[in-house]
């Protein structure tokens, strides 16, 4: 891969993959950990043309799981010191994202940011499409349940 | 909830310094791009024996198991730092399975191993509590410490990097490693001491500051010796206008100091082995301190200390050189 290929893909995904890694490992840290990693992999094992985002997510998601599994991990920084929002839906939100297990937040990420299908998520965290909406249908029950504790019912929209 | 969702993220991204200077990295690595596509070319020319190889591994990787287990490895330090025939052979002298218990209070304390190198000790205990308590991640110690020997020298001395990880834990049982990394004087034999205090539920705050579950103090102290599985470089080494003057390299760990006048450099080493394998060593990782320091008063010198736990033990006799910048330093 030439070089300005490369970091032309670096500029344009390098935050993809650092909200992805974050909204897993829940720490600022390890998500800049991540980063280095999975672009360094890239280099090394580059994805066939065409195919690069696909590639970055689920690379990024089987580094950060084999971040979470390691005994060595740091314990979680604190995240509000290094995020500020400008409302307190978003800080809200963030924060009751944050708070779900990290399997849950992924499949939350993946469908609501990055916009992928049950289909879709599924072939990406070797699942099955139905356990992606009981997981989805359980992290949004999450979501609604610690949302509502600070936010009345108009915050908290139909499709959630 | 999309929207506010997508609106909530988008104000999350890499911090600009982080993301200049890893690109910085990764430009740098694509200069190296040719060597990394030839390496994979002869790659392919393994694939018919990749399937035998794999079986040789296995059997290889099980054999290594028993090997580690029969020669004392406590099981936990197997798991965690996956070591095979060569490291059991080149950590044999920093390998240690003191005995060192102390009990009292229902609650017992035991070493199980250790492992050092000139730049960390990482200690296996075991500990055991009344069997009314059933131990989980919501208790722990109010305080535990461990103290480890450090050379001394003129200057300060600062920048450790401690902690502890409980591996294992069923009913009142724990299997917990605690460790020291990254000091800026390398650890030295003497005594080691392990120290706790009161187990404590976890409070509001995260800490363990509830009410003490079982109250008190355990205290052990044990011998330690070690010999250093290390190699060192202690020649000085124009670096721009610095000067690299150590470097450290063990089976788990890798250690760099640079004299520097006014800015500490930025520096990204790159482990080099003789197989034309690499390590890039992950300047933002999470087994990385950077450290400057005042290394000595009567000069006013600054020395920036980087140091790195490899994320799995390295092949020391296999590590050819080290490149930091435009520097290559051989490792003999």
């Amino acid at each position: 891969m030439e070089e300005e290929e490369f970091l032309a893909l670096y500029d344009e995904y390098h935050n993809m993959v650092y909200r992805l890694a974050l909204s897993i490992t829940a720490s600022p840290q390890d998500a800049e950990d991540i980063v280095q990693t999975v672009f360094l992999k890239m280099l090394s094992s580059p994805p066939a043309p065409g195919s690069e985002k696909a590639w970055l997510i689920k690379v990024t998601v089987n580094a950060s799981r084999d971040l979470l599994r390691s005994a060595w991990r740091r314990k979680t920084e604190p995240l509000d010191e290094a995020l500020t929002f400008e409302t307190p839906e978003e800080s809200g939100l963030f924060d009751a994202v944050m708070a779900l297990p990290p399997k849950l937040r992924v499949l939350i990420h993946l469908y609501y940011y990055e916009g992928y299908s049950y289909a879709e998520i599924a072939k990406i965290l070797k699942l099955s499409s139905s356990a992606v909406s009981m997981r989805l249908h359980r992290a949004r029950q999450l979501l609604r349940s610690s949302l509502k504790e600070e936010y009345n019912e108009e915050f908290i929209s139909k499709d959630l | 909830m999309k929207n506010l969702y997508q609106k909530t993220f988008d104000k999350v991204s890499m911090p600009e310094e982080t993301y200049l200077h890893l690109r910085t990295v990764l430009a740098s690595r694509c200069s190296q791009n040719e060597m990394e596509v030839n390496r994979m070319k002869n790659r392919s020319y393994f694939k018919k024996g990749i399937i035998l190889a794999l079986a040789v591994l296995m059997v290889a990787a099980l054999s290594v198991t028993a090997f580690a287990a029969g020669l004392g490895w406590h099981e936990e330090f197997i798991e965690l730092f996956r070591p095979g025939g060569e490291h059991i052979a080149e950590l044999e002298g920093a390998t240690d399975m003191p005995e060192a218990t102390v009990s009292h209070d229902g609650i017992t304390i035991s070493v199980k191993q250790s492992l050092a190198d000139a730049f960390g000790v990482y200690v296996l205990y075991e500990m055991s509590v009344p069997e009314d308590i059933v131990l989980d991640d919501g208790m722990g110690w109010a305080f535990e410490g461990l103290s480890v020997p450090h050379r001394k020298v003129e200057g300060s001395a600062i920048g450790a990097l401690g902690g502890s990880e409980i591996l294992e834990q069923s009913g009142n049982k724990r299997t917990v490693l605690i460790y020291e990394t990254g000091n800026t004087t390398a650890i030295e034999s003497g005594k080691l001491e392990l120290f706790f205090m009161n187990l404590c539920p976890m409070d509001s705050s995260g800490m363990y500051g509830g009410d003490p579950l079982v109250e008190g103090q355990w205290g052990l102290e044990w011998d330690f010796e070690y010999e250093d599985p290390g190699k060192w470089m202690r020649d000085d080494i124009p670096l721009g206008g610095d000067i690299i003057d150590e470097l450290y390299i063990s089976p788990i760990s890798f250690c760099l100091r640079i004299v520097y006048d006014e800015k500490a450099p930025r520096v990204n080493p790159v482990i080099q082995f003789s197989d034309g394998s690499e390590i890039v060593i992950n300047t933002t990782g999470r087994n990385v301190s950077k450290t400057g320091f005042l290394s000595n008063e009567a000069t006013g010198e600054y020395t920036y200390q980087f140091f790195c736990r490899f994320d799995e033990l390295i092949e020391l006799d296999n590590v050819v050189s080290v490149q930091v910048g435009e520097v290559t330093i051989p490792i003999e």
